[in-house]
């Protein structure tokens, strides 16, 4: 297997322009705050933690859309940090993003046909009459006809402008798909369509996704690994199954005890456990475990000294101290963390 | 028993566009009524309608009967629709940004609401709002009764637009996806206070929203809307355990749910919705529809399918 995307010790950082003259007065927002993540050949990853957490930034750093503060990003063993922009223009052909708006990501006054060919151009992979084959076929591949080429995305349905732009994004073959919530703007009937044909188009294409989401149900049954954020750090990452049936992190734990299932009799018994708090600014994370403050489970070590990812089971990390020694962590504490918080949590 | 609110073949149109094709519901007192649909089903439209909010000037609004605690509200001045709205009937909807006032405190915003619609002084409103915001769960209320709506997080906005709309001492709040904005642990916490606030204050409620899995834990009786239809309404139990309108089961088994085997996957309904700026011919789901036969070039009525629910599809008349 080979490795795709990779980075390392990756640090984005953001100065918040507090407007007047002095620009480097604002404080410093922390959106990716050290992380390492490697994506073999092949894998889809998903990306999940709750708005600011830093997953579109890490999302769009891995294809250089963002400048890294510190750290390393590599596509197929190349750095892309020190790439000129002819060199980092050539291995953006192999990787492409996807959005979540498809009408804030297409241009309104390109013929469907132009934005599908532009791409094609821009990489010189082709023009003329084998650039309109490619797009003929792509619009086959992604489900519309190729006849829409002489029309405009207002004409067209969400579900239709996110295959759009899905096609827009594979057209030019690339290796690597970030796809940044690209289901959330679309009715829930038509979000099952778009899954199905990301999942076509990885196997006819032999993609890589990265599939940044806010959405847990949705994620569990398109990724291989999931990497839960928060605070621009990823908090734990493990194997899809894995982590959905015995989640080691308390906050993977939390996201998932918060998502409904649409089960009257289940929903109305569940006692859903409340964090206490809200959300810190990422310009100021905590000291110590960034999640001490909210922790149900919180212990003195976690409010002194910042956890790394840690082994917990094969194919499975997670940056807490109740994981410090797997092997003394007895499972009946660990079953106390179970999904069904069905005892009341002291409110730190 | 009078219901709190009655609506009776209720029609919205904006120019050619027929948004809203003859819904008709009741709510008791104290009960809680989902309303679910995709985008353009209808259904938000159905509850602005309800409250007199539409734009004349843009939306033709008729119905049969639209009552509220018995009130007619359909020939009701607009000065009276002003003093229900807030008082007897409050609304939080999706963003509390654009419902709220960015240049007023939300202490002063609240208190706006008691003196308003409950009298109080301005010292007393004052107080009162401070009281509310701790009654929704805002922490250190007395601090944040004097800060503005930018100066709240999301999920705290939405709780000082729910105090807002509880000052006025509601029996219906209507709620237009109240939560679609916010992370799903704040949503769950969202939830909670409304569930709570519903039960304390017996208040009618009528959730609108596109997600069915969140609507298991709020919903009694649940509508479902298509194309400016209601297609199906039934008790909730009954609706997530057995559907009879296939646009439901699609809808249904589209939702990614946690408690299923992982890879089994959501199943897509094919296409999508009808125009409706143009006339609906027989029923409007069935060109998507993998069980439509020949019946389905007539619109069907909804057709009981229980003691206390109904579904338009001729399916249920063929007993399948």
């Amino acid at each position: 297997m080979s490795t795709v995307s990779e980075a390392l010790g990756l640090k984005v950082h953001f100065r918040l322009s507090q407007g007047g003259w002095n620009r480097r007065s604002g404080p410093v927002i922390r959106a990716v705050d050290g992380i390492d993540l490697t994506i073999e050949a092949g894998e889809t990853v998903a990306l999940v933690g709750e708005s600011g957490c830093g997953k579109s930034t890490l999302g769009r750093a891995l294809l250089r859309l963002e400048e890294p503060s510190a750290g390393v990003v590599r596509f197929e063993g190349h750095d892309l940090t020190g790439l000129s922009p002819e060199l980092l223009r050539r291995q953006r052909a192999g990787m492409r993003m996807v959005f979540q708006d498809p009408y804030a990501s297409l241009n309104p006054r390109m013929r469907i046909g132009e934005a599908l060919a532009e791409p094609l151009r821009v990489h010189g992979l082709a023009t003329g009459r084998a650039a309109r084959h490619a797009v003929a076929e792509i619009l086959e591949v992604v489900g519309l006809d190729p006849a829409v080429v002489a029309r405009y995305p207002h004409e067209f349905s969400g579900g239709q402008r996110q295959r759009i732009a899905i096609a827009r994004a594979v057209i030019g073959r690339p290796r690597f798909v970030v796809a940044d919530e690209p289901l959330s703007a679309l009715d829930i009937s038509v979000q099952a369509q778009i899954l199905d044909l990301f999942a076509d188009l990885k196997a006819r294409f032999a993609l890589t996704y990265l599939f940044v989401s806010h959405d847990l149900a949705v994620v569990r049954h398109v990724a291989d690994r999931v990497a839960v954020m928060y605070l621009g750090r990823i908090v734990e990452l493990a194997e899809a199954e894995t982590l959905f049936m015995r989640p080691a992190h308390p906050y993977t734990q939390a996201l998932l005890g918060a998502v409904p299932t649409p089960d009257p009799a289940r929903e109305r018994a569940r006692v859903v456990a409340r964090l206490p708090g809200e959300l810190p600014s990422p310009a100021a994370p905590p000291a110590g475990c960034r999640f001490h403050p909210r922790c149900p489970l919180v212990m003195p070590v976690c409010r002194t000294d910042d956890p790394a990812l840690l082994h917990v089971d094969a194919g499975q990390t997670a940056a807490c101290w109740l994981h410090r020694r797997a092997e003394a962590a007895a499972p009946s504490s660990l079953e106390r963390l179970g999904l069904s918080h069905a005892h009341p949590h002291h409110q730190s | 028993m009078t219901a709190l609110l009655e609506v009776r073949d209720l029609h919205v149109r904006f120019g050619a566009t027929h948004a809203v094709r003859g819904v008709s519901f009741e709510l008791g007192a104290g009960d809680s009524l989902g309303v679910v649909g995709e985008s353009g089903s209808g259904k938000s439209a159905t509850m602005l309608a309800v409250i007199g909010l539409h734009d004349h000037r843009a939306a033709k609004v008729s119905a049969a009967a639209v009552s509220l605690a018995g009130e007619d509200l359909r020939h009701a001045p607009e000065t009276r629709l002003r003093d229900l709205r807030g008082g007897t009937v409050a609304m939080v909807f999706q963003d509390p940004l654009t419902a709220l006032n960015p240049l007023y405190t939300a202490g002063f915003q609240i208190g706006e609401v008691l003196r308003r619609h409950r009298g109080l002084s301005r010292r007393a409103a004052s107080t009162a709002a401070v009281e509310m915001l701790s009654h929704v769960g805002v922490p250190d209320p007395r601090r944040r009764a004097t800060q503005y709506p930018h100066q709240f997080s999301g999920g705290m906005r939405q709780r000082v637009m729910i105090a807002a709309a509880l000052a006025g001492e509601p029996r219906l709040l209507i709620a237009d996806e109240p939560t679609t904005a916010l992370d799903v642990t704040v949503q769950a916490e969202i939830v909670e206070l409304i569930r709570d606030v519903q039960a304390r204050n017996d208040l009618g409620l009528v959730w609108v929203t596109h997600d069915l899995a969140l609507l298991a834990r709020v919903a009694d009786r649940v509508l479902v809307m298509y194309a400016g239809q209601v297609v199906e309404a039934a008790p909730a139990a009954e609706l997530y355990a057995a559907p009879r309108h296939p646009y439901t089961v699609g809808l249904l088994s589209s939702v990614a749910r946690l408690d299923q085997p992982r890879g089994e996957r959501a199943r897509a309904i094919p296409g999508g919705p009808p125009r409706l700026d143009q006339p609906i011919i027989g029923c409007a789901f069935a060109p998507r529809c993998s069980r439509r036969f020949a019946r389905c070039v007539e619109a069907p009525p909804l057709l009981p399918t229980s003691a206390n629910a109904a579904a338009a599809c001729w399916l249920v008349e063929a007993g399948a």
